[in-house]
């Protein structure tokens, strides 16, 4: 269904030193495109590929052949059949099945007996374009500098208007790296800043100069050192790698009662022991960095200028994401199977997937449509997301909606800035605007963003 | 360089360029010496200090200078009118201009407003810096930014150093900067025992307008400084000013009605050199570095006074003719020595400067001393680390420790040892002080008890500092580390407690760390200064805004959040209810305040928080629990409470046991939040389960 490996021309070198895990249990905040009517979050097409398979794509461009995706047992049939039957990718996928509840660090934890070597940890909404080369660099720069942690930043790209009911409130990261741009220093999520951020005196005695940055974004993506690892399993109160693990890292960088009281220094001494071991015994071990580990906790930043697109972790996002991801394939942008009335017009920056028909004086502009859709006469598309098995009868107009799977939009249909749930069927002539459309056995719209963002 | 050269004429022709040279230190970092010499005619490597600062001012073609002279005015005026600055072939015009009365850069620049010297862009400058950096190169840089930014009324000339090289002098300021236009947004200069030595504080609003900012430690302040007109008369609107950067630059910045700014020019060049000899540690360290040549070319040899006639040998030793060295004397390296000096036998001198007409006797050990002119030390006497000031005379066999500093004609033993960091003076010197300082008394005891204590012949006493009013821990401990010969070792050994507390460590504060206040102590400070505030603002019948703009202003000096505010305002406009007539009088309470409430109550945690403050105030007495369900409903109808935020403190309060006085108060609240439920049904019956949430 979806040819992956069109874009990558020649095969990397295998990497064995590194494990990866893709994380993609939580639904996360895209209520309602990820109901259990429709697809798991991992399998929401963006640019008509599932999201899963841009990570999966990211980690095959590095080299890395040895993936653990954990799954939740709510998605664990079609994301199964996914990554085992039409997944094209050449590396080795471990599935495993994880409480729906586990927060990030709990994944990690209960993954920790599968792990023996240094690893990288990605969302699976982590979008980025296949065709660029800055994934291997991320990882040659963790192997250069050889920090305990090595988190990648990205300079997210400008929204293109969005879509769906929600406007995102979008928060600046405050990100203090040091003069060579390397180091990671500070980190603080703007919804938990009030008034003023304190910077810390030492932390300026120790790094005299000091970039403190707005423009960045966390990717989520990080190359960890085992030891990590051994820190998440014995510290049972850190829950979230991104809120919890990494910025414990980040501040016991120039703070050494940190290090003493939370036991970093205890777990770095015992992994440069085995380290050690592990050098004197297999002298041949390909598994092991060749380098000691640095005495000096480190935590660096790779930041990708260009390539890193963003997270699908909201509606708008998701949105911005398909519109962006859309220009990656020029070739195929509308599907060849498809059946397009020359007397209507696809726009240069839209897709349409297979199969799908599309009748006469219909304009499709700034969307992607997906497979198996039948688009009636005189249908206004802009904006939007279509996913698969769509039927939109003659005269509705869309404009940035997003409408999931198998949904019916009925004759002359108005619909502004809405998200419609899987299976649902927009009576004729509606008129909506910013509003969620889903099933009726989920109670109301209302209720239904509250118990997702609550 | 043919196109640059008319631009610059053109410049030149239009306006003349200035400098304002403040030829005083406002401190008492090189007394005993800077009681009868001004700090900026101290000799340096033999030369006054003020004739690196013409020379740096001649090479970037500077036309006029404006000298004001507070303490020995007349010195100042006699030297510059026989040197050769006053001369016809002098680059510039010197004028001098004396105010006795002024004892701070805020006072001299008021006084350069209210004269209307200046009607250019100026350069602010010390007559005691030693620098040969490219000024010109600044100017134009300062200019260029003019075109552009109206706005920017100074430069500050700034080179990358760490912080623990010897010229920085320990100054410890943090430049937040926008690194692509050198905007110095904030400036922040931790003080000791204060908050700000802990954290920097930056406000969020920076970055809406600097997306990336810069924090730069590493910067040392050269004390030059490019200034436009609008800054005298800035000082002169804030006559409260007295230091150019802790008051003038952040008072400045952080001014919501100015919207002045200020600039960083970091020194490019990687050999450019500037400091500003601040104090004894300063005078050590620009002098070895005169010597080692990093001043190039304000180097000895290049014999900046007339009738200088140093010659640069071996290993950084430079001498004068008439020289008299005994052949079993060794001048190591890094030695400076003047005319009609005589060095005896076995003696050995190395990182030192002698002046003219010394005389060193046999078995003399100098190291890292510096000998004004016409100093004697006889035989077997060491020196190590110290000033030894003009005419003074150490008897032989005494030895001076570390970091002393000896005034003027000081006599010192035979056979004493003068201990470290010991400042000694003449009896006279101090008596004369001492008629002029109404602070006599201790001088007085300590000549009693001195007269015998530094040898048979001594006419020494220690030099006692008079009280200067700022002597908070940041002031001590910069007098001390800015000591010649400063021990830093011993200093710096109570900051470690400070940067790693080891109390900030449990996981759950980790995430707020940044943002917790500061001790009990000040907060009591604040306390009472908000108190105050709204006391006068009730007596006086203050208007909202200024109010608020005053609170605004205590809670940024004392980075303080809102919450610190309501926390002592809220009891105190309660406190004007006269609860016999409980309805009319908070009525009017609020009426006049309720604004002012509203003000400083923001997100819902605030709303929170208000009722929580609300509800301890009227804990406090049996009498006020009628007060509270009138206030409640008064900060819902103002809006300053919001119906959910309400409901949800009430059920979230309820659901904890409640007791005594709190329990009375939430069965208070019960109608109100009967009411409330009742509204809301009404008004979406559609959504029942909606407050389940």
């Amino acid at each position: 269904m979806f040819s992956l490996d069109q874009t990558t021309s020649a095969k990397p070198q295998v990497v064995l030193e590194f494990q990866a895990i893709i994380l993609a249990g939580n639904q996360g905040n895209i209520y309602p495109l990820a109901a259990d009517d429709n697809l798991p979050k991992a399998l929401l097409p963006i640019a008509n590929r599932p999201m899963i398979a841009y990570p999966l794509q990211w980690l095959e461009a590095t080299g890395i052949q040895n993936i653990i995706v954990a799954i939740c047992s709510s998605s664990e049939a079609k994301l199964t059949h996914y990554l085992r039957n039409v997944y094209e990718g050449s590396a080795h996928i471990d599935i495993v099945t994880v409480d729906e509840h586990f927060s990030t660090a709990e994944v990690l934890r209960y993954l920790a007996p599968r792990i023996f070597q240094d690893f990288i940890v990605l969302p699976c909404d982590a979008v980025a374009n296949p065709q660029t080369a800055y994934p291997q660099r991320f990882l040659d720069s963790y192997r250069s500098a050889n920090p305990a942690l090595t988190a990648l930043f990205y300079e997210p790209p400008k929204s293109e208007g969005g879509g769906g009911s929600t406007k995102d409130s979008e928060w600046p990261l405050y990100v203090g790296l040091d003069a060579t741009q390397q180091r990671l220093l500070y980190m603080r999520p703007g919804d938990r800043v009030k008034e003023a951020l304190n910077l810390r005196m030492p932390l300026l005695r120790k790094f005299t100069r000091l970039n403190l940055v707005t423009h960045l974004q966390d990717a989520h993506i990080y190359v960890c050192k085992k030891w990590i690892l051994d820190l998440v399993v014995q510290k049972k109160e850190l829950t979230s790698f991104q809120k919890d693990v990494l910025p414990l890292l980040v501040r016991a960088q120039c703070r050494p009662s940190l290090l003493e009281t939370e036991g970093i220094s205890a777990i770095m001494d015992a992994a440069r022991q085995r380290h050690k071991y592990n050098q004197s015994v297999h002298e041949w071990s390909t598994t092991v960095a060749d380098d000691p580990m640095e005495p000096e906790l480190r935590v660096n930043l790779y930041i990708a200028s260009s390539g890193f697109m963003g997270r699908a972790d909201s509606v708008p996002h998701y949105c911005d994401l398909n519109k962006h991801a859309s220009r990656l394939f020029p070739d195929d942008r509308v599907a060849k199977s498809a059946e397009i009335n020359s007397r209507s017009q696809i726009g240069a920056d839209s897709m349409v997937g297979n199969l799908t028909k599309v009748d006469e004086r219909t304009s499709v502009k700034k969307s992607v449509i997906g497979a198996h859709c039948v688009i009636g006469k005189n249908v206004k598309i802009v904006n939007s997301v279509l996913m698969d098995y769509i039927t939109v009868e003659d005269g509705a107009k869309l404009d940035g909606c997003v409408i999931c799977n198998n949904a019916k939009i009925q004759a002359k249909a108005q619909l502004k800035d809405c998200e419609v749930g899987a299976s649902l069927v927009v009576d004729p002539e509606t008129q909506a605007k910013n509003e969620r459309i889903v099933s009726s056995f989920i109670p109301s719209g209302e209720e239904g963003m509250q118990v997702n963002f609550g | 360089m043919p196109p640059k050269k008319p631009k610059q004429q053109n410049i030149e022709a239009e306006e003349k360029l200035s400098v304002v040279m403040i030829a005083d230190s406002f401190d008492q970092q090189m007394m005993p010496l800077t009681q009868t010499t001004p700090r900026c005619l101290l000799p340096l490597c033999n030369v006054p200090l003020i004739e690196y600062t013409f020379e740096l001012l001649a090479i970037a073609g500077i036309e006029e200078i404006f000298i004001f002279c507070c303490i020995h005015a007349q010195k100042i005026k006699d030297y510059i009118a026989q040197s050769k600055w006053s001369k016809s072939h002098s680059p510039f015009e010197v004028r001098i201009i004396v105010t006795q009365e002024a004892m701070s850069v805020g006072d001299v620049l008021r006084e350069l407003d209210g004269k209307s010297l200046i009607r250019n862009d100026f350069i602010l400058i010390y007559g005691d810096v030693v620098s040969n950096m490219n000024l010109a190169k600044a100017l134009e840089a300062h200019k260029a930014r003019r075109a552009i930014d109206k706005n920017a009324i100074m430069t500050m000339v700034v080179k990358e150093t760490s912080p623990n090289h010897r010229t920085r002098g320990h100054q410890e300021a943090v430049y937040v900067i926008d690194d692509s236009t050198q905007q110095c947004i904030h400036y922040h200069a931790p003080r000791r025992g204060t908050d700000s030595y802990r954290t920097v504080p930056l406000s969020v609003e920076f970055f809406e307008k600097h997306p990336q900012l810069q924090l730069r430690y590493d910067l040392m302040d050269c004390q030059i400084d490019i200034c436009s007109v609008e800054v005298p008369a800035l000082f002169t609107e804030n006559f409260d000013y007295q230091d150019l950067r802790r008051d003038f630059v952040t008072g400045i910045l952080g001014s919501e009605v100015l919207d002045s700014t200020f600039y960083i020019y970091p020194i490019a060049d990687q050999h450019a050199y500037a400091a500003r000899v601040q104090g004894g540690q300063l005078y050590d360290a620009v002098s070895r570095d005169v010597m080692a040549r990093w001043t190039f070319p304000l180097v000895p040899e290049s014999n900046l006074q007339e009738g200088d006639a140093y010659v640069h040998k071996r290993d950084h030793v430079y001498q004068e003719p008439g020289v008299k060295l005994a052949r079993t004397s060794n001048l190591e390296r890094n030695v400076v020595i003047g005319r009609g000096s005589s060095v005896g036998d076995h003696s050995i001198i190395s990182n030192s400067v002698i002046g003219r007409d010394c005389q060193i006797g046999d078995h003399v050990t100098i190291q890292g001393a510096y000998l004004l002119d016409g100093t004697t030390v006889a035989a077997h006497c060491t020196v190590e680390r110290s000033i030894l000031g003009h005419q003074t005379t150490v008897h032989s066999h005494s030895q001076i420790g570390k970091g002393c500093i000896v005034g003027d004609g000081v006599v010192v033993g035979p056979g004493i040892r003068v201990p470290d960091h010991t400042r000694l003076t003449t009896k006279a010197a101090a008596a004369a002080a001492a008629d002029s300082d109404w602070n006599d008394s201790d001088a007085e005891d300590n000549t009693v008890v001195d007269s015998s204590r530094w040898g048979a012949e001594s006419n020494a006493v220690i030099w006692v500092p008079s009280d200067e009013d700022d002597d908070d821990a940041e002031a001590i401990y910069q007098s001390q580390v800015n000591a010649l010969a400063a021990d830093l070792g011993q200093i710096r050994m109570d900051d470690q407690d400070i940067d790693d507390s080891a109390s900030e460590a449990s996981l759950d504060s980790l995430e707020d760390m940044d943002d917790v206040g500061g001790s009990g102590d000040e907060y009591d400070h604040f306390g009472s200064e908000v108190a105050d505030t709204i006391d006068r603002a009730f007596s006086e019948g203050h208007a909202i805004a200024d109010t608020l703009l005053e609170l605004k202003g205590l809670r940024f000096a004392n980075n303080k959040n809102n919450h610190d505010i309501r926390i002592i305002i809220l009891p105190k406009i309660l406190d004007q209810v006269d609860l016999s007539h409980l309805m009319p009088s908070l009525a009017a309470a609020f009426q006049r305040w309720g604004e002012l409430i509203a003000s400083v109550v923001n997100s819902d945690q605030d709303q929170a928080d208000t009722l929580s403050i609300v509800k301890d105030f009227c804990l406090v007495d049996r009498a006020r629990v009628d007060l509270f369900l009138p206030c409640v409903k008064r900060l819902y109808d103002a809006d300053i409470v919001e119906e959910d935020m309400l409901l949800q403190w009430h059920q979230a309060a309820v659901a904890e046991k409640l007791t005594g006085g709190e329990l009375l108060l939430h069965q208070k609240l019960q109608p109100l939040i009967n009411w409330l439920l009742e509204a809301e049904e009404e008004d979406d019956d559609d959504s029942e389960d909606e407050d389940s949430d």
